[in-house]
């Protein structure tokens, strides 16, 4: 079974995938394995290393990440709300960082078909990368928020462009 | 489950200018009309998927024939809003508007969040009023409007600008 997420949405060709099915307050957004390096129990968190939007660091061998706490419509918190048990840490080019998230689970889907979000929502501000369709546990077709590497660190990204100007 | 057929109610078979058009509640206060051929169907079961970070009139997705349809609730946009409208919000009923097709022959969808089933209505050309007439909040999103029942002003959507991602908040 292919990892790779490598089709565009605008293609809504059906693909296999693993997933990484991450719950935040409730809401469940998925994560290609793929761009998954890691995950870590919250334990493992410390301080953050320097000023900025981070809510805590954590290390992983000789590196110190930030580490990021989003809501389930993607506020940026400045607290670590109790449910936050898991770290996921991810990246894009040579910045890693990591994401708190209530818990984790790991999904293997034979056929999910990638969809752009639609032009009318103007989500132009969104760590979300696209929507997608599989087949639910009913057989019914379901419909799940994607998240990518890039999109992550694009929107983190832009949240700290914006408080610095 | 689907909602009852909608009603023609009036047509002017006498008028040969006349044109059929959709009558849609999106408010107590509000109708927009679509035409006759941009109606596809009415859900009245509608589960909608809330989209983080999508402006409010535009915040929901549904999956209608195995695809992503966005949901538009115009008293999101409208500012004139009342208890009633908050109802509206938990309305389930939707009219699903066909949008155009792709280059890959898949039909594209938009819904539109209604209080009851729409009716079809033969617009005259006398019934045409100035576009100054329409909500604020709705011109940019209409093509032109028209007076019905009790001289209320019903804009005509322009459906392709406002699912094409041209409206801004």
């Amino acid at each position: 079974m292919s990892e790779l997420l490598n089709l565009q949405p605008e293609s809504r060709q059906l693909q296999s995938a693993t997933i990484m099915a991450i719950s935040i307050d409730g809401q469940v957004f998925y994560l290609p394995q793929v761009d998954l390096i890691t995950f870590e129990n919250t334990q493992q968190l410390v301080e953050p290393e320097q000023q900025g939007l981070s809510v805590a660091s954590i290390k992983i061998g000789a590196q110190t990440i930030p580490v990021y706490c989003l809501s389930n419509d993607f506020e940026l918190l400045n607290h670590i709300p109790d449910e936050r048990k898991v770290c996921i840490i991810t990246g894009f080019r040579d910045k890693r960082f990591g994401i708190l998230c209530d818990k984790i689970q790991k999904l293997s889907y034979s056929e999910i078909r990638l969809e752009p979000i639609p032009a009318c929502m103007n989500t132009q501000s969104t760590p979300l990368s696209s929507l997608f369709l599989y087949r639910g546990q009913s057989g019914v077709s379901e419909m799940g928020m994607m998240l990518r590497n890039q999109s992550l660190f694009h929107y983190l990204h832009d949240m700290q462009e914006d408080k610095a100007a | 489950m689907n909602a009852a057929l909608p009603q023609r109610i009036t047509t002017d078979q006498k008028d040969n200018k006349s044109a059929s058009a959709w009558i849609l509640k999106v408010s107590e206060q509000h109708s927009v009309a679509i035409s006759q051929y941009e109606m596809n169907h009415i859900e009245d079961s509608g589960e909608f998927y809330k989209i983080p970070k999508a402006p409010a009139w535009c915040d929901n997705i549904m999956l209608w024939k195995n695809q992503i349809v966005p949901v538009i609730d115009f008293t999101q946009l409208l500012s004139d809003k009342t208890l009633l409208e908050t109802a509206n919000k938990q309305s389930s009923m939707v009219a699903i508007i066909r949008l155009f097709y792709g280059t890959d022959k898949v039909a594209s969808y938009g819904a539109i969040k209604i209080l009851q089933p729409p009716v079809l209505e033969g617009v005259q050309n006398h019934q045409a009023c100035q576009k100054e007439d329409i909500p604020n909040q709705l011109s940019d999103v209409s093509l032109a409007a028209f007076k019905y029942q009790e001289q209320a002003v019903v804009p005509i959507l322009d459906i392709q600008k406002i699912f094409s991602g041209a409206v801004k908040e």
